[in-house]
């Protein structure tokens, strides 16, 4: 096992205020990022409210089992996350890495169950355009706050799934000894990106199924 | 309109819990230290770790669970209102304990605290305005409009149409 004061950097003194350090600079960074996602939700909630009827027939088209599966798998992947940061704090090298790409594989299978879903929406012409299949015009609305929404979700997640394989390649080809100071800005990114989707589920897939 | 005075009010209410919860926990970090050396005290280091976010992961998928089931009752303006207090208890769940604010610095929680906090103020500001509309109006039909000037084109200059006044 490597010296873990190889990770210690500029002006740190040691790699237990390091950490507090990177675990400020990473909630500034996602104090702006929850008011980017609010942006949208507002968005979302004042179309809603003055389109309530159109908002729920086209959240019915929404396709639910895909939706709760990658709540499902993105609850799975912070478990993980969690294991791989609590492995890393004791310096536990093969639970670190096993961890971390455990969570890596099920943000890869949540964006796969995504395009097979949007493979689905495509099918169905839930675009907003001439082809668009719902009557009334503010379902589109519904629909163009689905395609942004959950698209930026996803560039976020494909964000979080670079920054966990690349912690995973320099743990595992040792340029960073494992602990975890390096692991606490990746691993609370990768729960803010399960925290937005978390509210976008309720929004976009639990609306007018009653 | 009911369920949107209550979302936000549901996203206060949560917000003020968060401050309040989060500020008061104690702190506590998990020490930063060597690795075990035996099979067995591997094992029970293992288990350690691995507990906490397990139960929490458990807790999380249920309370999933219920959000989904629960959006399948006729429960007219409370079928949003369960789903979304779900989702903040999922949120508020994530945050404490696998985000870790639960042992974080006040500093840490302070920033974290601070995000939320401005999101209640969107909300609120954007809402008093909306809420405050004539209800019965639909959105375009709210707008303020001038005297003597065509409804459609309000306000925008249009000089064959709108009386101006004399020098």
């Amino acid at each position: 096992m490597s010296d873990v004061s190889e990770a210690l950097q500029e002006p740190w003194p040691n790699l237990a205020v390091q950490r507090e350090g990177v675990s400020f600079g990473i909630w500034v960074f996602l104090a702006s990022e929850i008011l980017f996602f609010s942006a949208l939700f507002i968005t979302y909630a004042v179309y809603r409210s003055f389109n309530p009827e159109a908002f729920a027939a086209a959240a019915k088209e929404t396709e639910l089992f895909y939706g709760t599966l990658n709540t499902g798998l993105l609850l799975t992947s912070s478990m993980t996350m969690t294991i791989a940061l609590r492995a890393a704090t004791v310096q536990w090298r093969g639970v670190t890495l096993v961890a971390l790409a455990l969570t890596a594989a099920l943000g890869l299978a949540f964006l796969l169950c995504k395009g097979l879903e949007y493979h689905d929406d495509l099918t169905k012409n839930l675009f907003p355009s001439a082809a668009f299949p719902l009557a009334a015009p503010p379902a589109q609305l519904f629909w163009m706050m689905y395609w942004i929404m959950t698209g930026i979700h996803a560039i976020h997640l494909s964000a979080g799934i670079a920054v966990d394989i690349a912690v995973l390649l320099l743990f595992w080809r040792r340029i960073l000894p494992v602990q975890g100071s390096t692991m606490e800005g990746v691993a609370t990114y990768w729960h803010f990106v399960d925290s937005v989707w978390l509210v976008l589920y309720p929004l976009l897939y639990l609306v007018g199924r009653s | 309109m009911r369920w949107l005075q209550r979302f936000w009010t549901a996203v206060g209410v949560t917000s003020l819990a968060f401050l309040v919860v989060t500020g008061l926990a104690p702190q506590r970090r998990a020490a930063e230290g060597p690795r075990e050396s035996t099979a067995d005290e591997r094992e029970r280091t293992l288990w350690r770790l691995a507990r906490g976010p397990l139960l929490i992961w458990i807790v999380l998928l249920v309370v999933l669970g219920g959000s989904a089931w629960s959006a399948f009752f006729p429960l007219g303006a409370l079928n949003p209102t369960i789903n979304l207090l779900l989702a903040a208890l999922m949120l508020f769940i994530l945050a404490t304990f696998l985000m870790d604010l639960k042992s974080a610095s006040p500093v840490v929680r302070l920033v974290a605290s601070a995000g939320v906090l401005w999101v209640v103020f969107l909300f609120t500001l954007t809402f008093t305005d909306y809420l405050s509309r004539r209800q019965s109006l639909p959105i375009e039909q709210s707008r303020l409009t001038l005297p003597h000037a065509p409804s459609n084109r309000a306000g925008f200059g249009n000089s064959e149409s709108t009386p101006r006044s004399p020098p």
